[in-house]
């Protein structure tokens, strides 16, 4: 008889890393299709783009360089995605798959793949690109429909000319960036169905609360003190997106969750600087990277105090 | 009521097949094979040296090997027969390790049993040699001899000994039936313990998961003064040592300490009752309820003697359902994988798990992706992701310097990982090798 001998433990919990990242892909689909269905037929060739190339870029880059093919964990496809949901609608498609490249080769596999990167891959290629050509990054148009009802404060004016509406804040009312109808990168619009999201990740245990809850928390609190209206500061750009989707990325979060309090604050606090005081009307992306470079900092200075550490009396 | 408990941990009893529902309702069932293959090295310290030769006639508990060294056990016949072999074959840690075969003869004839008259009246010295004599070890799965356990050296007290019945591993039952069937074994070996330590307060753990157990047991306590039940949070490793004593006694044994530094003893339910034979009825350790469950088709709680082959008991089940793919002693957190179905049980199997070929197969492993998990889960709030890192680097001394020396190889860390880190394997490597190095320097 042939028995397999091996150390234990001889049982493993069902979660895989493909199960975590189709959660997360799951989680993103309420913001895609809200997308799909306000900005039309150009935001899913964006995000299909997106998602097709990054996964090609990993499978690609994979057998060229005679490694383990693991696209079948999912983490290109959730990176493709979470960048084409990231940018607005009418981008030019090469784009999507310049993005992709950045995120995948030059963020991810250069540094040794799945969970050796330093930053947030989607986040630092969208960062690259809003930096190259921020014409194309910041002109977004007006959603083509719109989700219960048809006016907005917006209504009328085709483009605006400025990352996602910030400066006519006053003019939109709560409901309208809820739902998402205002212009936006594609994901980022519909409020609703990242807090849908969100909800499914907590749920499922995929991600706990200590990011988001501090970093929406910190930005409410901050835009409070610097007298604007917090509720709104959430409700338009990219933080609730930000700080569901992209500061929880595992790989570039601290370990700890005292650590990842700190991150999500220290989010949040960069978040409201950049936006009141920063040259870009936004800030969560730079925010979001700046701090993934700190998480190894956070971590070395968060650490748990293990059981028994007084040593022994000798 | 708030339940007692630490913090990280695990709940591996909620993965399909693994709890406990086969067999927590079977009532202990005595099993005798036709011949016992008594291991003589499966304890911690030195292997014993037999006292008997091919063709003796023994009596059931008599002795047939001589404890060596300071924390050597003797070993004892479990059934009454004739040598038929003195060998050694492969068994757990070892690919060689003695063994004493004996060809039982039916009539379990007892040798003359000497039990303690008066133990309430007896020298703690007295109690613990008799505890040595009867060549109890832990029963919980680790094997360290009881005798030495309860030996306190010189200017060591304890004032409470806790009996671990928290049984929080996969599959396992013995303990919790032992607690519904005989909890007056356990109550009186626990008064016995704590007489050889010199304890002013008993208390015996149970997860809340094993409602009639704690209600067994708390009848049974009531006219006990100084004995106490304290009920735990169903969470793995509950029955971890130290996890116990943080969860029960909030103290943290130091980090490099015993528990006896926070003057406390642990044993497990089984020992107790043990203790309480070998003490009150001078019968030795020769047997012990082990549960036989997985791809079994009767899965049981089995009455069994030391010696018993795995194969015997299996078929005492009914045999296989499908081709066993590994074969644990244990549960499927800690068990220890066998090499075949010929090795016979020893004092510490609470367990025999057979799993079916699918079940065997060894995961595929993938990168880490930092997902916090294991720095969740970790009872002695270790990071394991980078300790891996660290081995896997050879950076013995790193790893040392981020406590792995601490680590007590619970697996918990690996059952939660997605990436299926090869984790716990990865630290006892570490261990050993850190312990060969403090041994050799």
């Amino acid at each position: 008889m042939k028995l397999r001998v091996s150390h234990g433990p001889h049982l493993f919990t069902r979660e895989t890393t493909q199960t975590l990242m189709l959660n997360v892909l799951i989680a993103l689909m309420p913001a895609t299709l809200v997308g799909i269905y306000l900005f039309g037929t150009k935001a899913a060739l964006v995000i299909a783009v997106s998602v097709v190339s990054s996964v090609l870029f990993e499978l690609v880059w994979q057998l060229l360089m005679k490694k383990r093919v693991t696209v079948m964990d999912l983490s290109a496809a959730v990176t493709g995605l979470l960048l084409g949901l990231n940018l607005p609608c009418n981008v030019p498609l090469w784009m999507p798959v310049l993005g992709s490249a950045i995120a995948i080769l030059l963020v991810k596999q250069l540094f040794g793949g799945l969970g050796h990167n330093f930053m947030n891959p989607a986040l630092f290629a969208r960062a690259v690109l809003l930096a190259s050509w921020p014409l194309h990054m910041t002109t977004y148009h007006l959603p083509e429909r719109l989700l219960f009802g048809s006016e907005t404060a917006l209504s009328g004016v085709d483009t605006v000319a400025s990352a996602t509406p910030l400066l006519s804040l006053g003019k939109l009312t709560n409901t309208d960036l809820l739902i998402g109808n205002i212009p936006g990168s594609i994901g980022e619009v519909c409020k609703v169905a990242i807090i849908i999201g969100f909800v499914y990740l907590m749920f499922t245990k995929t991600i706990t609360w200590h990011v988001p809850v501090t970093f929406i928390g910190t930005v409410i609190i901050m835009s409070y003190l610097i007298g604007v209206d917090g509720i709104k500061a959430v409700l338009t750009g990219g933080v609730l997106f930000g700080a569901v989707f992209m500061a929880t990325d595992y790989v570039t979060n601290p370990m700890y969750r005292l650590g990842q309090c700190i991150f999500g604050v220290m989010c949040g606090i960069i978040v409201v600087v950049i936006r009141k005081y920063g040259g870009y009307p936004e800030g969560v992306t730079y925010a979001i990277i700046f701090m993934n470079c700190l998480s190894p900092l956070i971590d070395r200075y968060s650490k748990k105090k293990i059981y028994g550490e007084v040593k022994k009396s000798v | 009521m708030s339940l007692f408990t630490f913090r990280g941990g695990v709940h591996p009893l909620k993965e399909r097949g693994a709890g406990k529902d086969a067999t927590c309702s079977k009532a202990i069932r005595e099993f005798v094979p036709e011949v016992v293959y008594i291991p003589l090295d499966t304890h911690i310290g030195s292997a014993s040296t037999p006292c008997v030769k091919r063709g003796d006639t023994v009596l059931m508990g008599q002795k047939i090997a001589d404890a060596v060294g300071g924390i050597g056990i003797p070993v004892h016949a479990s059934v009454s027969g004739t040598v038929k072999e003195v060998g050694n074959m492969q068994m757990l840690r070892k690919m060689s390790s003695p063994y004493i075969a004996i060809e039982n003869d039916g009539n379990d004839t007892w040798a003359e049993l000497k039990p303690m008259e008066n133990y309430e009246n007896a020298s703690r010295e007295e109690i613990i040699s008799a505890i040595k004599e009867a060549g109890i070890c832990g029963m919980g799965g680790a094997s360290f001899p009881t005798h030495v356990k309860l030996n306190l050296p010189e200017g060591k007290t304890v004032d409470t000994v806790l009996v671990n019945g928290a049984e929080c591993e996969t599959f396992l039952t013995a303990d919790d039936r032992l607690m519904v069937e005989q909890p007056e074994g356990i109550i009186k070996g626990l008064l016995i313990a704590m007489r050889a330590v010199d304890a002013k307060k008993g208390i015996i753990c149970i997860e809340d998961n094993k409602p009639a157990a704690i209600e067994t047991i708390k009848k049974a306590v009531s006219n006990a003064s100084n004995v106490e039940v304290a009920i735990l949070q169903t969470k793995y490793p509950q029955g971890g040592e130290k996890q116990l004593i943080d969860a029960v006694l909030k103290r943290q044994v130091p980090s490099g300490g015993l528990p006896m530094d926070v003057h406390a003893v642990v044993i497990n339910v089984g020992t107790a009752k043990a203790i309480s034979e070998a003490v009150l009825e001078g019968k030795p350790l020769i047997s012990r309820i082990t549960t036989v469950t997985g791809a079994v088709k009767e899965p049981d709680n089995l009455l069994i003697r030391v010696g018993t082959r795995v194969i015997d008991a299996v078929n005492a089940c009914g045999g296989y359902t499908e081709t066993p793919g590994k074969i644990l002693f244990g549960g499927s957190m800690t068990g220890n994988a066998i090499p075949n179905d010929e090795v016979p049980i020893t004092k510490a199997n609470n367990g025999i798990v057979v799993f079916n070929e699918q079940e065997a197969k060894t995961p595929e492993e993938f990168a880490c992706i930092r997902c916090s998990r294991c720095v969740d889960v970790c009872p002695i709030m270790l990071a394991p992701y980078e300790l891996k890192v660290l081995l896997s680097k050879g950076d013995l001394d790193g790893a040392k310097e981020k406590n792995l020396e601490d680590c007590i190889l619970c697996g918990a860390c690996s059952y939660i990982c997605p990436a299926r880190r090869v984790l716990t394997p990865a630290f006892k490597e570490g261990k050993d090798m850190l312990a060969m190095r403090r041994k050799k320097a």
